[in-house]
């Protein structure tokens, strides 16, 4: 079949080459997937610790109380870990979780079969309308370009939609990651120190206590031998938790920067020209049929 | 100058810590009660010196929690929005494909 080669065809396959191009890279995806899967860690061992740092403060203060330790109330065993302060830090996990899910969901989802069905149903319908003459091979050939442009456009929105997320929330993931550092620094005044204070104030009792019980009350000694194990265990806990969470925290910030990286990067890896020579290919066979 | 002064700052309670670890050894190596009612009072205001600078630092770091949980939560709504945007496609074409239906339907009557 000889057919002129008319000029829109020819714009609409350099339209749709171009399109083949646009899409997230090898890179691009490897980073975001990497991204993901550090932030389920630190999310989920961090939200765990707030709470069980919170509950460890109350458990020791019970003990504080039952010692006699004019500084602990009973109203207030909490301290400084309230759930108003336990709830905010959680939250904001739980939405960097969120996020992540939904970055991994973005990078991942396929539309390939909604695709096929939408590009068969179309094509069915097509061939029922009066005047339309279509083979087999045409036919086909229809409704592989439209599922390949479909597929392009929709690696499109999915590249343009992931560098707009990822470059708008950059500074909010750092800025997050600054604040979990800082409440499990052992260097620093915030969460860490209100833990270790406590934990402290529990053995400094249980040390002035030891010294003023009678020797004949049994029960008052165990309490107190409890609290100083307590006040010990709970510190090395913590610190070992903690210290979990700051490596965690610096693989996320190595994720997070190596994402913004890949996602502003022209680099491209042998396997992305591979599928882009497949999807010219294709394209070059769908033009030849139906020309 | 306000730099080290924020610096002090940052490190003054894990100073009053340190001051109360020091005390409570102390504490473990006297025997005079009236030193030890000293070194009581003392750790009593240290603790709650602690306390207050901890209360007062957990306070302020709430508004930066809370707004980096509201950047976050923004930017899964520009992803569902994205998403849904992808799903569109497919629905598009299903669209069309009702279209040239309705037009064979037309044609045919």
């Amino acid at each position: 079949m000889i057919v002129r080669e008319t000029r829109s065809s020819h714009l609409l396959l350099c339209s749709v080459l171009l399109l083949a191009g646009c899409g997230l890279t090898v890179q691009q995806r490897a980073a975001v997937l990497k991204f993901s899967a550090a932030t389920g860690d630190l999310a989920t061992v961090t939200a765990d610790e707030f709470a069980d740092s919170r509950k460890d403060v109350i458990e020791m203060n019970k003990l504080r109380v039952a010692l006699r330790d004019p500084v602990a109330k009973a109203d207030q065993l909490d301290d400084q870990f309230t759930l108003d302060q336990t709830r905010v830090r959680v939250r904001a996990l739980e939405a960097l979780k969120g996020y992540a899910e939904l970055l991994h969901a973005l990078v991942t989802t396929s539309q390939e079969a909604e695709l096929k069905a939408a590009a068969d149903s179309f094509m069915t319908s097509l061939r029922r309308v009066n005047g339309v003459r279509l083979d087999d091979a045409q036919a086909a050939a229809i409704g592989q370009a439209i599922e390949l442009f479909g597929g392009l456009w929709i690696e499109h929105q999915r590249a343009a939609a992931t560098r707009r997320v990822v470059e708008v929330t950059h500074n909010q993931v750092i800025g997050l990651l600054d604040l979990i550092q800082r409440d499990f620094d052992p260097h620093a005044d915030h969460w860490s120190l209100g833990y270790d204070a406590t934990a402290e104030a529990l053995r400094g009792l249980a040390l002035l206590k030891a010294k003023l019980i009678d020797e004949n009350d049994i029960a008052g000694q165990a309490i107190v031998e409890q609290a100083r194990i307590l006040a010990i265990e709970n510190r090395s806990r913590f610190q070992s938790i903690a210290e979990e969470v700051r490596s965690s925290v610096e693989k996320l910030r190595k994720a997070e920067s190596n994402l913004k990286y890949a996602l502003q990067s022209g680099e491209i890896s042998v396997e992305d020209v591979d599928a882009y020579l497949s999807q010219v290919q294709q394209l070059v066979e769908v033009y030849r049929i139906l020309r | 100058m306000a730099n080290r002064t924020k610096k002090a700052e940052v490190l003054l309670g894990r100073q009053l810590l340190a001051t109360l670890t020091d005390v409570d050894d102390l504490i473990e190596s006297t025997h005079n009660k009236n030193r030890l009612k000293e070194l009581s009072d003392t750790r009593n205001k240290l603790v709650k010196q602690i306390g207050i600078l901890v209360d007062t630092n957990l306070n302020s770091a709430s508004p930066a929690y809370q707004a980096a949980t509201q950047g976050l939560q923004a930017a899964s709504a520009m992803i569902q929005a994205a998403l849904k945007g992808m799903e569109s496609t497919a629905k598009a074409i299903t669209m069309l494909a009702k279209a040239a239906d309705l037009v064979a339907k037309v044609a045919a009557v």
